[in-house]
């Protein structure tokens, strides 16, 4: 069997971090771990830069002088380093800070409230027989219950019949458990793909 | 009874291993999310221009890649006029460049004309915000340094309004702002090609019609392999996967069995 | 300049500045678009997009500065930081120098970057198999109700064993992420996103503190 160091340094990759789980922690769970944050730093940095270089500098060269004053707030998060002029950095962060949560204000409603109150009301008025119409409304009561389960805490003295309550509960735990039983797919999926990997890296498969 | 953990782990590998020596077809139904997504992307019209959004890195490549190669394998069969982009992960950029490219190539692509690299736009959701109202305000150059007013394939293509239909390769939160900043505003027509666990997060999202479709996990990616006729990675991994989920119900059961055992003598 | 450096990073300054941000991001997202707030809005957001691209920078330099500390004081075990900076400063050179489309950045990103990040994110998925048997204990009625329900998910829905067996497991593990958990998603959703909205607020009001 032909081997290419290529797939040889990717096995022996994978057999350091492998290491840690069926040796113990050994000094080549160290050097993996290391070489993956090195090369992730280092490949970060050249993104950036070429980002800055591509979509920046290449505007303010091209005559669109306005791009310089991102290019100046962006130089000023560095002095976030500098404990004198640290200060400066604020500004750029103020900018950050306020377009997101603006965008984000904007974005919760239309996405995170509005179209599922729609999609929930459109739901049970297009139930076309009584089985569709308990499945929606499951789905309201899961809303309702769920949301008050949070919001009437103890700490509020208004206390709930405790079935609405353990009603709430419930749908939580159902999320919850099929969420788990997403993340097992996809923590599999994962080892799956590495057992193909070095399966096929030895040659036997 | 005390299982040594590197027992279990050698042994676990070693079973999900012979699946793939002794390959076995299992019987797959096609899922509503996937088969809603397939339908979607064939809808639109060949030659549609599609924004690509690549927010996988190489750690989640294990899961993703039979996705990944999959979806590049459909889009390009279609002749879509694909924009591809990153802004959640810097890594982006590198999985279309390795993964995404070659099979576009391998379908006879040509860069500048058929698709183009926009390479990684940080800022994440700002950044898709800025994208969907004009592309230019953040990005200048492609991925290789080419200025993007002289790619033929760019010429009308600047806003949200020119993107007829939105594919995120998402192992993150693409997902979240294609709905927030293209689907959502523009109405445009998003499919998703994601891991399972963000399937499952954004399956609400799904059910109020706000993304068309989820080809969510290895699962889920075997049965567009299967839609498309181009068996792969996903479906050559489910034997594998089916082991792995009956070790851990095994392994669940017998945990549970010995605790209510324990318990009861507890008890007793 | 002190003066200057001190009034720019006054609260006020700030709030105001994220105030005049937030505003015009807000604005031109909800309500029919306006030429001057659109161009405003595309502006500040395609500004916010190029200083992020700074702080990216701004992350590595504190890595690579946390990391050299610890190299030239010879801290314990300095030579694991020390390989670290080496590769840093090794792909950043590659990639500047040769581009990331050469063949030493791909097979580096590919055989050395991938294998690892793959690796390190399948190794949850073996400790998976040991909590399987030591931690998911049905302790009381909710643990038992999360357990049932995932492993319908799993057999249902995961893998095809599900269906093999009797169509109506996935049939009901559909049923499940279609209705019950919908809902809960969505009542989870709508309390966190009037919380965000409230918080946010908060925020553009400079009334929180820790931001």
């Amino acid at each position: 069997m032909a081997f290419e160091i290529g797939t040889l340094v990717a096995l022996a990759m994978t057999l350091c971090v492998y290491s840690y789980v069926l040796y113990k922690d050994t000094p080549l769970f160290d050097f993996a771990v290391n070489t993956f944050l090195g090369l992730s730093v280092g490949n970060v940095a050249v993104i950036a830069t070429k980002s800055i270089q591509g979509n920046v500098l290449s505007k303010i060269s091209a005559g669109d002088y306005i791009y310089i004053i991102p290019t100046i707030l962006g130089l000023l998060v560095f002095f976030r380093l500098s404990d004198k002029y640290k200060n400066l950095s604020r500004l750029s962060i103020a900018v950050m800070f306020g377009t997101g949560t603006g965008l984000g204000l904007a974005r919760t409603w239309h996405s995170g409230v509005s179209r599922h109150l729609e999609g929930t009301i459109a739901g049970v008025l297009a139930s076309k027989d009584a089985f569709s119409l308990f499945n929606n409304l499951i789905v309201v009561i899961g809303i309702i219950t769920t949301m008050l389960y949070f919001t009437f805490t103890e700490y509020y003295n208004k206390p709930l019949p405790s079935f609405v309550k353990r009603v709430g509960r419930i749908f939580i735990m159902i999320s919850f458990g099929a969420q788990f039983g997403a993340v097992i797919l996809s923590r599999m999926a994962a080892l799956s793909g590495r057992i193909l990997f070095i399966v096929r890296a030895l040659g036997i498969g | 009874m005390v299982l040594n953990r590197r027992i279990i782990y050698g042994s676990v590998i070693l079973l999900m291993a012979i699946p793939y020596l002794f390959p076995i077809v299992l019987p797959l139904t096609i899922s509503d999310p996937t088969l809603d997504s397939y339908n979607t992307m064939e809808d639109i019209d060949d030659g549609a221009v599609v924004l690509l959004t690549v927010e996988t890195d190489a750690s989640r490549l294990a899961e993703m890649e039979s996705g990944i190669i999959a979806m590049a394998r459909y889009v390009a069969s279609r002749n879509f006029k694909l924009v591809i982009v990153s802004s959640v992960t810097d890594q982006g950029p590198l999985v279309t460049q390795e993964y995404i490219e070659p099979v576009l190539e391998e379908y006879g692509l040509e860069y500048g004309v058929d698709y183009v690299h926009l390479g990684f736009v940080p800022g994440k959701g700002v950044a898709y915000a800025a994208m969907a109202e004009d592309i230019r305000s953040v990005v200048q150059k492609d991925f290789r340094g080419t200025e993007l007013d002289s790619i033929p394939m760019m010429e009308n293509i600047n806003r949200a309004e020119d993107i007829d239909l939105l594919i995120t390769i998402d192992s993150s939160s693409g997902m979240m702002y294609s709905i927030s900043y293209f689907g959502t505003p523009y109405g445009t027509p998003i499919v998703a090609s994601a891991v399972a666990s963000c399937f499952i997060l954004r399956y609400a999202d799904y059910k109020a019609g706000m993304i068309q479709g989820i080809i969510g996990g290895l699962t889920g990616f075997a049965e567009f392999e299967k839609l498309i006729n181009r068996p792969g990675m996903g479906t050559a991994g489910l034997s594998s996967l089916t082991v792995g989920h009956l070790i851990v119900l095994g392994l669940i059961i017998l945990g549970n069995v010995e605790y209510l055992r324990d318990r009861s003598k507890g008890d007793a | 300049m002190s003066k200057i450096i001190d009034t720019l990073g006054r609260r006020e300054v700030l709030v105001a500045v994220m105030v005049i941000c937030a505003f015009f991001t807000f604005t031109n997202y909800i309500f029919l678009p306006n030429p001057i707030i659109s161009f405003a809005a595309v502006s500040i957001t395609s500004w916010s997009s190029i200083i992020s691209l700074f702080s990216v920078g701004l992350g590595v330099i504190i890595t690579l500065r946390y990391n050299a500390i610890k190299v030239l004081k010879k801290e314990k075990e300095w030579y694991w930081p020390a390989w670290f900076l080496f590769l840093a400063i090794s792909m950043y050179l590659v990639g500047m120098t040769l581009n990331t489309d050469s063949d030493i950045y791909a097979w580096l990103f590919r055989n050395v970057l991938g294998a690892l990040g793959a690796t390190t994110e399948s190794l949850v998925g073996l400790f998976c198999f040991t909590a399987a048997y030591r931690a998911f204990k049905v302790r009381n009625w909710d643990a038992t109700i999360l357990l049932v329900v995932a492993l319908i998910v799993m057999i249902g829905r995961n893998v095809p064993i599900g269906g093999m067996i009797s169509p109506s497991i996935p049939a009901l593990g559909n049923w499940l992420l279609d209705f019950p958990n919908t809902g809960a998603n969505r009542g989870i959703r709508f309390i966190l996103g009037i919380a965000a909205m409230g918080y946010s607020v908060r925020i553009l009001l400079g009334r929180e503190r820790g931001a």
